[in-house]
């Protein structure tokens, strides 16, 4: 509601600043002097419509727009630096802007992975520059797995341009909208990735459900899409059982290290809890259902929790030890796989207490700080 | 006061420590006094010019822009400093704002080349290419053989996908 109030508030404020802006413009044209020959103004600038038969600027503009260049073409596709560099600089077929100044707007979108991409298939002209901040973005690409047309677009891109899919490399994430269903995407993305993301050592999913759709054995085309992926991080999904997550996970023939953080099942309700009661009873089920798997290449679980400020006093901190003491001896020594509990204070006062708390558990149970 | 003429003909007077905030208009007029002779721009028609004194009239005030480290995202330095008036002024039609630009460039008036720019990369977030090649007119000079192959491609992953 809050937000409501201030967005509403805020748009009146738009609304009548703009008017009193309005009002002040047109008092300014008492300031602005016109030329007595001249009866009213006459905008000499050219139709948007005329832009195929002349691409260039306004022909009041009287630029030098590297578009005016002529560029020879190249014999036999040969690329000669020369001419690589002179069709860099040609600007875009239809566009209105020169192409630096398409440059600049680019350069807004250097942090978006998926607007880039789209450019890079916009046009010859921009492909090369888009590719180029796309490499530079290469550990920060999210696709919005909501959007179909995401997929495709990337998918296009990496077909086109199969270095820049090899070089892409160290991270990709997944993103949705919590609460909503994505099956689709998620069913095929592995399909149509095959083989183009050979590279990626990092995958994220993050704020999604899982819905029915895809079925367990689809989990497996993951791993054969992602080849070498090391790390995965599920943060905000939620699966449709405890087998599809043990399918996706353990689909990674290279994956050593898997961080999880609000994960929720549907049948049976399984959710790692916010609060740090359910730890013991909902934490150790996903852990356990990993390294339960006879081949798996896990070496490091790490499972992020985030106890509410006066859970973190009146927890019975003694029981989580003697539960994990003995879970932990068991698992620990026979897979070789370490946990890591990693706990968010909420509050800054509260961090002693939690520290003290734990220091004691982690160190009974011989495993590394959390930090 | 600073007097200007722009290609259609039309004469703009204004006050210095507006005229002054485009690079040109600073650089002919020498930095100092009245002048005398009316400074032609011709690269630019008066109705774009009313759009560049509306804009540097309402910015006559502000402090001068601190330096932005290199390397910090533009859409960092954006989000700082476009404020209502700005995103207002510059919801324009496409044709317009492209001569906006073009005028703040020329007239080498950063602010208003930034925020341009920043509203074009607004327009193009979360559209596929076949939507920005429809907003902006854009023919995409790919050739043939390219497009066959994305063709090829498609029809591929069409195959696996069925």
């Amino acid at each position: 509601m809050e937000s409501s109030a201030s967005s509403s508030s805020s748009v009146m404020g738009i609304a009548s600043q703009a008017e009193t802006n309005f009002n002040y413009a047109s008092s300014q044209q008492d300031h602005l002097t016109t030329m007595p020959p001249v009866p009213e103004v006459v905008d000499l600038s050219p139709p948007i419509s005329s832009s195929d038969d002349n691409p260039s600027p306004p022909s009041s503009m009287s630029f030098h727009s590297p578009r005016d260049i002529f560029v020879p073409p190249s014999p036999h596709g040969c690329p000669d630096p020369l001419h690589q560099s002179l069709v860099r600089l040609r600007s875009p077929e239809g566009m209105k802007l020169p192409i630096e100044l398409w440059l600049e707007i680019l350069k807004y979108l250097s942090r978006d992975a998926m607007s880039l991409l789209a450019c890079a298939l916009t046009c010859r002209g921009l492909q090369r520059h888009a590719e180029v901040m796309i490499y530079k973005l290469r550990n920060l690409l999210t696709i919005d797995v909501t959007r179909y047309d995401d997929l495709n677009t990337l998918v296009e891109v990496f077909r086109t341009s199969p270095k820049l899919a090899r070089e892409i490399g160290n991270r990709l994430e997944l993103r949705g909208k919590s609460n909503e269903s994505v099956p689709v995407v998620l069913s095929v993305l592995p399909i149509r990735l095959s083989t183009l993301l050979i590279s990626v050592r990092k995958l994220q999913f993050r704020g999604f459900t899982i819905g029915s759709q895809p079925y367990p054995s689809r989990w497996s085309l993951y791993g054969h899409a992602f080849p070498n992926l090391t790390k995965l991080q599920l943060a905000s999904v939620k699966f449709p059982s405890l087998k599809d997550f043990v399918a996706l996970v353990t689909s990674f023939p290279a994956l050593t290290t898997l961080f999880l953080v609000s994960l929720e099942l549907e049948n049976p309700v399984i959710p790692i809890s916010i609060e740090i009661h359910n730890l013991e009873k909902h934490c150790i089920p996903w852990f356990l259902a990993i390294v339960a798997q006879p081949a798996h290449s896990l070496q490091v679980i790490t499972i992020r929790v985030k106890p509410a400020a006066e859970d973190i006093q009146s927890f019975a901190w003694t029981r989580l030890d003697v539960v994990l003491s003995s879970w932990f001896i068991v698992n620990y020594i026979k897979h070789k796989t370490k946990l890591f509990l990693e706990f968010w204070v909420p509050r800054l006062e509260n961090s002693n207490y939690l520290i003290e708390s734990l220091f004691p558990l982690t160190t009974s149970l011989g495993m590394d700080s959390p930090g | 006061m600073v007097t200007v003429v722009v290609s259609d003909g039309v004469t703009f007077t204004m006050e210095q420590d507006v005229a002054f905030q485009c690079g040109l208009i600073a650089d002919f007029a020498g930095g100092g006094g009245d002048q005398e002779e009316p400074i032609p721009i011709q690269a630019v028609n008066s109705t774009v010019m009313r759009k560049v004194i509306e804009y540097c009239e309402h910015h006559r005030n502000d402090p001068p822009q601190p330096e932005v480290p290199e390397g910090t995202p533009l859409e960092r330095k954006d989000r700082r400093g476009r404020d209502a008036w700005d995103k207002q002024f510059i919801q324009v039609e496409q044709e317009l704002l492209f001569e906006i630009i073009l005028a703040a460039n020329y007239l080498n008036i950063k602010p208003l080349l930034d925020l341009g720019c920043s509203q074009v990369a607004e327009m193009m977030k979360g559209k596929t290419p076949a939507e920005i090649q429809q907003m902006f007119n854009i023919v995409n000079g790919f050739t043939a053989d390219e497009e066959a192959q994305n063709g090829e491609g498609e029809e591929k992953a069409r195959n696996l996908n069925s």
